[in-house]
């Protein structure tokens, strides 16, 4: 298939828009997940616990 | 202890969300979901902050990856709703591209931020990018309700087995 911009999903200004706030947000679940696992094995210091 | 509470309820819960996903206003429920998440993360930095015993903790990470085990399915059913047919194949793309930069971009800012500030102050601020998603669902208008499936239960989940 050859590439042509009408396919394109960005051009759909609800889906660039979702898009961008998943960005942002699903950036911030990452940020959470790295937070809480340094946070137990920090308060802890038991590999049990973190795992 | 912590990761089993985060990843037992994603396992369980994944046939059921889907099934959710599929007869439910994504939209919506999408909202619902992430408005339950954004406290959620916020009890976390509390509990951590207040030096909670690590059981309370442990149950609200429970109840909060239970919420997350729910989106994703939800999300994911919602993309093709918001672009015309022809750009299915484009929004699923970049859909990814989006996941793999936010998994590139979160733990490094989180870091960076470990680094300088409290681990509660990460929780603050990862709390607050919530909103960008829940802002961005309360703009956008779905274009179709395609896929949407009102089977009952059972017709449903066999359907999730038949594509396992």
């Amino acid at each position: 298939m050859r590439f042509s911009p009408t396919r394109f999903a960005l051009r759909s200004r609800s889906f660039g828009i979702f898009a961008a706030g998943n960005l942002v947000s699903q950036a911030g679940e990452w940020m959470t997940l790295v937070a809480l696992n340094w946070a137990v094995l920090e308060f802890t210091g038991s590999a049990l616990y973190l795992a | 202890m912590i990761n089993a509470c985060r990843m037992v309820p994603a396992f369980l819960l994944s046939v059921p969300a889907g099934v959710l996903a599929d007869r439910s206003d994504r939209r919506k429920l999408l909202i619902l979901l992430q408005a339950g998440i954004m406290p959620s993360t916020f009890c976390v930095g509390y509990l951590l902050a207040a030096d909670s015993p690590f059981w309370l903790l442990a149950v609200v990470v429970t109840l909060r990856s239970a919420l997350m085990a729910v989106v994703i399915p939800v999300r994911n059913s919602l993309i093709p709703n918001l672009v015309p047919e022809s750009q299915v194949a484009s929004a699923v793309a970049v859909d990814s591209a989006v996941r793999n930069l936010s998994r590139i971009v979160g733990p490094a800012l989180a870091g960076t931020l470990l680094a300088v500030m409290e681990v509660e102050d990460v929780f603050w601020i990862s709390g607050c990018s919530i909103v960008a998603v829940l802002l961005s669902l309360f703009v956008v208008h779905p274009e179709s309700n395609r896929d949407a499936v009102f089977n009952n239960i059972k017709a449903d989940i066999q359907e999730a087995a038949v594509y396992a």
